[in-house]
């Protein structure tokens, strides 16, 4: 009761509205449903029954993220190497016997359910890399040496989904191990040379390990008006459909470039060209702000997350959705290379609604297991990071 | 706040010296969020606001067709406004591949419903998927459907996805115009198309485009032809069609969930009508001309003396003129094309015949006007003529004794003829009938035009090489020889002697009116002018001449005399060919046909009335199993130049008796 009645102050209707959580949820919902309605649109060339999956997808995921809030943290921390392990299994799976779709091999059959590791991948390396971190308690900062365990399992994470091939997801999954890499402290000399090998790397995978599709869409990129057909058909046909949208959009359900499907992909990959052709500019600024808002949140929760691999945990998740998100739309508004990354709660897809769905819960998880208001009640929520 | 974590960091505990660390980092990474941000931002305006428009017009011509509307075909109308030609609807049958799901299914129906080989349909449809085509354009399987075939077609749509029927306006030939005047329309060949495009650049042929190939549809191509018209169509990537099919009717097999739901009002840029044509043609008398002349081979021409404006024209036999817009079979074109009497070719301009006694006035005019007779003047006919070691022979073989011009004319005396042709002499006879243009092309813009031939020294040793026989000079007296006329030049020489010497010039298009009935072309009328060389005196005794020839009793065109109307006429007849000489020639024709090759010509040439004419008539039917000028030819003139008068007369009465007008 004593328990109860100390608690009860925390939870006045005012309290309710301004907290993290209650904003979290908000936006959370108010993605889902923009995505949904989008998707909607979307499917009307291809079928309506792609509306009614993707909200299975979502209840499924619902329904994990629930289990998960009984799963505590804690849990999670010490087990992050064994769903690590399963992780790697599974992709090693997807090499050796998945099935392919498109000319690569994401996918995987469970008794008629297919889903794709590498999504979750995405997850299990924010986990394994925020349990490496947070394990050592050191004063002294991390030296390459040091964390090269957590390197090679990174590359091995890579290596897989890179084979599959998937660059995007790949580029991702490396991107959410190094933005956890960034936050902790790390000796000078070590940085320094991590740069040199990261240059190094890039220009060594150019001339030697990206194939040459990969290639002509990283050029597609940048001349697109050499070669509508060809390797920028995709890119050249995402930009008319933005660019078309003009100011106000052709209105909803009125996207000729999807419904007349010159548009590939755009239920999935493409998914925001259809927005954006609908709504034009104005809307579709919103929306990005919207996820600006969204991702912004993401990171307060990380930096008033309690503890250091929760802090991380968050960081990576984080890292994982502003990457999605920000190479999703820079690819479809041709600013960066065509590369097979879904947009979180819009890109139709179970195993990406799954570990969006999952990842969020994930963030709210430590949200509520961040120490208590007080702490920051009496300064606006994202002061710490806008100064 | 960034210093004052730089500053805590250095005096606080290891794990708070950690998480001011991780914040600072999270800061730079929110940084990092704000930078990326901001460029999505920055592109999107970019995209959206600066280069919308742009990409609007991208995705417009993205999803755009054109399917062009043909036009329908200007009409053809006589002098009095009678329709000689003009269109209909014709019910088409079409595929559209991307409604079609089993190419061999629907083979099989078709060829079933419609009667067709399978084998043929099935190469048909096979040869027409094998091309690149775009997918929503129809594909032309069957034209000119009965309405039969369209309500057996309808009925059975429902297994027959992506067969439509589809309605053109083409060339309605029911009416039964003159089949070489009017020509014909075909779809180009690849060189024909290519000259088209060269010479009217502005005009944009296509393949399948029915273009004049012939007659006044070819001359008159360009006025007729109107102006096409689009259709913007609404396509998906894939070239298929979306939405409205407007004409070619039902939507409702359009497939299920698939189908793209979005549909766009797309413009329509109607077709056309091209100009209409205003002939000097009589339909009526063209009708009654082509009565006339059924079952004979040669040509009929029939033009008014005044002006030239030609009346009728009729060319026989004839051909369908519906033979391409209707694919006639391989047979039928076989047929034709063998066919001796070359129904393929116009013979009222392109044919040129030996002009027989039809000429014999070009002499009486030339000895009149030199002085060389009197029309008074008597030469004995004894029924032969004696020039060197030759005999020539009249038509009488008793003789017709002591004639003169009249009676020379009007009986078609040989003698008195053979004996003016060697008193004037081949330059002479020359020089009179290039008086007439005879021996040049008229000008007439219609078919191939032939120049005729007006013998002379010069051309004489020019072409064929060594000297003029005086036998030859004979000849010319009776119009044979290296004499040759078409039946156009005889009808304008007969009505230049009927008006007493106005050489008119022949023509066919009066007017050329829009769709709004603005007069877009009118032939500047071309003044006649007169022979002055020769007397009017003269030119009026041959017309008595000429008159009695059809009225006294013993001349040779009583069978041209029509009534209380005063018709002069001069017959001919023409022996061609002679069995043994043309043995050669005689084998390329069927042996039915062969006796009847040996046949004379027979021609006549009239005018009335005699001394103030308004119109010329020419016939010419060529080996005519009747008999010669007189007997042959001259009915058909007669019931021409009956015809003409009887129409006068009733349309006279329409004029005078207008129909009364109700309220």
């Amino acid at each position: 009761m004593t328990q109860f009645h100390s608690l009860a102050p925390r939870l006045t209707l005012q309290s309710i509205i301004t907290s993290r959580s209650f904003a979290f949820v908000t936006i959370s919902g108010g993605l889902i449903l923009i995505g949904m309605i989008n998707l909607s649109s979307a499917a009307v060339a291809i079928s309506q029954q792609l509306v009614f999956n993707q909200l299975i997808h979502l209840t499924i995921g619902g329904c994990v993220g629930g289990l998960l809030w009984f799963i505590p943290l804690k849990h999670l921390k010490d087990y992050a190497y064994l769903y690590g392990g399963l992780s790697l299994i599974l992709l090693g799976i997807v090499l050796s016997l998945g099935e392919s779709s498109g000319g690569s091999q994401r996918w995987i059959a469970l008794s008629g359910l297919r889903f794709q590791p590498s999504e979750f991948a995405k997850l299990t390396a924010a986990l394994i890399g925020a349990r490496f971190l947070s394990d050592r308690k050191l004063i002294a900062a991390h030296t390459l040496t040091s964390l090269s365990p957590l390197l090679t399992i990174t590359l091995i994470f890579f290596v897989l989904v890179f084979k599959q091939p998937d660059l995007g997801t790949a580029a991702i999954i490396l991107g959410v191990v190094l933005s956890q890499l960034f936050c902790i402290p790390m000796a000078r000399r070590s940085v320094i040379i991590s740069q040199i090998i990261g240059v190094c790397g890039i220009l060594w995978s150019w001339f030697f390990l990206l194939k040459d599709y990969q290639k002509q869409r990283i050029q597609a990129l940048l001349f697109p008006d050499l070669d509508p057909i060809g390797s920028s058909y995709n890119s050249l046909q995402s930009l008319i459909a933005v660019g078309s949208g003009g100011t106000w959009g052709k209105g909803f359900l009125n996207s000729t470039q999807s419904h007349l499907q010159f548009l590939p992909s755009h239920h999935t990959d493409f998914v925001f060209s259809v927005f954006a052709e609908e709504h034009g500019f104005v809307k579709t600024l919103g929306l990005i702000i919207l996820i600006f808002i969204f991702l912004s949140l993401c990171l307060e929760i990380a930096r008033q997350a309690r503890g250091t691999f929760n802090t991380l945990l968050a960081v990576g998740i984080t890292a994982s959705l502003f990457l999605d998100f920000s190479i999703n739309i820079a690819m479809v508004i041709g600013v960066f290379p065509v590369v097979g990354v879904p947009m979180p709660f819009f890109s139709y897809g179970g195993s990406a609604a799954l570990k969006t769905i999952i990842g969020c819960s994930l963030l709210l998880k430590i949200e509520s297991a961040s120490p208590p208001h007080h702490h920051y009640s009496h300064q606006p929520v994202s002061s710490g990071i806008r100064q | 706040m960034a210093k004052m974590t730089t500053h805590s960091y250095s005096q606080s505990s290891p794990s708070l010296r950690l998480e001011h660390h991780l914040h600072t980092r999270i800061f730079w990474l929110w940084c990092l969020l704000v930078i990326s941000w901001s460029i999505l931002g920055i592109r999107l305006w970019q995209l959206q606001i600066i280069k919308g428009q742009h990409y609007r017009q991208i995705s417009e011509r993205n999803y755009t067709r054109i399917m062009p509307i043909s036009a329908p075909r200007g009409r053809i109308y006589d002098r009095h406004g009678q329709l000689i030609l003009g269109n209909r609807l014709f019910y088409d049958l079409v595929i559209i591949p991307q409604f079609v799901q089993d190419p061999h299914q629907l083979t099989s129906h078709l060829s079933t419903l419609l009667g067709l080989k399978t084998q043929q349909l099935h190469a048909l449809i096979s040869a027409i998927y094998a091309k690149p085509h775009p997918k929503f354009l129809p594909i032309t399987i069957k034209t000119n459907l009965t309405h039969h075939q369209v309500a057996l077609i309808e009925s059975a749509q429902a297994v027959l996805p992506g067969v439509h029927i589809t309605k053109n306006i083409r060339r309605d030939y029911t009416t039964s115009p003159p089949p070489h005047l009017i020509g014909y329309v075909a779809k180009p060949s690849a060189g024909r198309l290519k000259e088209l495009q060269t010479t009217s650049p502005h005009q944009l042929y296509k393949p399948s485009d029915y273009v004049g190939q012939y007659g006044l549809e070819k001359i008159w191509d360009n006025e007729l032809r109107g102006k096409d018209g689009k259709q913007f169509l609404q396509v998906d990537a894939l070239g298929r069609r979306v939405g409205d099919l407007g004409d070619l009717g039902d939507v409702s097999n359009l497939g299920d969930g698939g189908e793209p739901n979005i549909q766009l009002n797309m413009p329509q840029i109607p077709a056309i009508s091209g100009h209409h044509l205003i002939l000097t043609l009589d339909r009526e008398l063209q009708q009654i001309a082509t009565t006339a002349f059924k079952g004979k081979t040669g040509a009929v021409v029939v033009i008014d003396a005044k002006d030239g404006g030609i009346l009728a024209m009729v060319s026989a036999p004839a051909y369908p003129s519906d033979l391409y817009q209707s694919r006639i079979s391989t047979h039928q074109w076989q047929r034709l094309m063998t066919n001796p009497n070359q129904p393929l070719f116009d013979k009222t301009t392109g044919a040129e015949y030996a002009p027989g006694s039809t000429f014999k006035v070009i002499l009486a005019l030339a000895a009149l006007q030199e002085a060389i007779i009197h029309p008074t003047t008597t030469i004995n006919c004894p029924g032969r003529w004696q020039l060197g070691r030759r005999t020539f022979h009249c038509h009488k073989r008793g003789g017709h004794g002591n004639v003169n011009l009249t009676q020379a004319l009007s009986q078609s005396c040989n003698i008195y003829f053979y004996e003016l042709a060697m008193q004037l002499g081949v330059d002479k006879i020359a020089t009179y009938a290039q008086l007439f243009e005879l021996g040049q092309q008229l000008g007439l813009p219609l078919n191939k035009e032939a120049a005729g031939l007006i013998p002379t020294r010069l051309w004489r040793s020019e072409s064929k090489g060594g000297t003029w026989y005086r036998g030859e000079t004979a000849l010319l007296g009776v119009g044979q020889g290296h004499l040759l006329i078409t039946p156009l030049q005889l009808a304008r020489l007969y009505a230049t002697i009927g008006s007493g010497g106005w050489l008119t010039t022949p023509y066919l298009v009066r007017k050329v009116v829009s769709r709004l009935g603005e007069t877009i072309h009118q032939r500047s009328s071309l003044a006649p002018r007169r022979i002055k060389l020769i007397e009017r005196r003269h030119f009026k005794l041959i017309q008595t001449a000429l008159l009695e020839t059809v009225n006294s009793d013993d001349g040779s065109g009583v069978r041209a005399r029509v009534g209380d109307v005063a018709v002069a006429a001069k017959t001919g007849t023409v022996q061609v060919v002679t069995m043994k000489r043309n043995q050669d020639r005689l084998n390329l024709f069927q042996p039915q046909d062969r006796p009847l090759r040996t046949k004379e010509h027979a021609l006549i040439a009239a005018f009335a009335p005699a001394h103030d004419a308004e119109i010329a008539v020419a016939v010419v039917s060529q080996h005519d199993a009747v008999g010669g000028g007189g007997r042959a030819a001259a009915p058909v003139a007669q019931k021409i130049i009956a015809g003409y008068y009887q129409l006068k007369h009733q349309r006279r009465l329409a004029q005078n008796y207008p129909t009364p007008v109700s309220n």
